[in-house]
């Protein structure tokens, strides 16, 4: 009897949430998710876009190039550049040259 | 699907009122904690319209978003386990028995019981049980949606009916107890 009662027992435990109630999540849940995809979307920028960052990068590179140049030349051939410098301000540079 | 891949949000907001609560109750069953059914319901949403696009209508759009549930819903589960292992979790809860939202009244000590009983099970068991026994899906959609065959199902649930009857065993003698908890 005992096990008749058992079994019964553990049938109803198995099926006992079967025709259960609907839950549904918070009312505000949605608009939380709305706010996560906002964060997290990546924004497709259009063709002229990029084509103007791409051209800004490029631009920004040949300013770089021009205002290291002339340091490379001066490695190459250091007294071009100081022959150079002495022509446009000879007075600047003796008043430098202080052991003559 | 294609109108929420274009980034539709009306038609996004309409499949989830359709879906949100089975999302939130399939969560549920696996979570058996509210906020964290609501985390997964969250991230499962979020992912269909990130994957939108990749949806290939091999399978029905339900069938597609139960498996996203069940997926996020086990990730969950390993990673709040690893992070009990390693101690990372750092508001610690009470392990509390789980009282379904949804169980009707008469059967609440009953449900209490089988949440607690579900946990011993293995994911494939878990998963096949709580589809055919808890969302009362048929057994054709279950096996769609865990990508098996028919067969498989039906002996997942035979293992899963088994393993559960041996743990419910051990519980016969002290459902007094429960009742008594219940009451107070």
């Amino acid at each position: 009897m005992k096990d008749i009662n058992s079994e019964r027992w553990t049938e109803n435990v198995l099926s006992s949430m079967q025709r259960n109630k609907k839950v549904s999540p918070s009312r505000d849940l949605f608009n939380d998710i709305q706010r996560r995809i906002d964060q997290t979307e990546i924004r497709v920028l259009p063709f002229s876009q990029s084509l103007a960052g791409v051209a800004a990068a490029v631009l920004l590179l040949a300013f770089n190039f021009f205002a290291v140049n002339p340091y490379s030349v001066f490695e190459n051939n250091p007294r071009a550049i100081v022959s150079d410098e002495t022509a446009s301000a000879p007075e600047l540079i003796s008043d430098f040259k202080i052991y003559e | 699907m294609t109108a929420i891949t274009d980034g539709d949000t009306v038609a996004f907001r309409q499949l989830y009122d359709l879906c949100a609560p089975q999302v939130y109750s399939l969560a549920l069953s696996y979570a058996q904690e509210e906020q964290a059914a609501e985390e997964i319901t969250q991230d499962v949403f979020t992912n269909i319209y990130k994957k939108a696009g990749t949806f290939n209508g091999q399978s029905a759009v339900r069938t597609w978003i139960y498996r996203i549930t069940v997926n996020t819903s086990l990730n969950y589960i390993k990673k709040k386990k690893r992070n009990n292992w390693l101690g990372l979790d750092f508001v610690k809860k009470e392990a509390t028995d789980f009282v379904h939202p949804g169980a009707i009244l008469e059967n609440k000590e009953n449900a209490i019981l089988l949440y607690r009983v579900i946990e011993t099970l293995p994911s494939q068991q878990k998963t096949a049980f709580i589809l055919s026994f808890i969302e009362e899906l048929p057994r054709q959609e279950v096996a769609d949606i865990m990508e098996i065959s028919l067969k498989a199902v039906e002996s997942l649930l035979q293992r899963a009916k088994k393993k559960l009857r041996e743990e419910l065993r051990p519980h016969y003698p002290h459902r007094r107890k429960i009742k008594k908890y219940l009451s107070k």
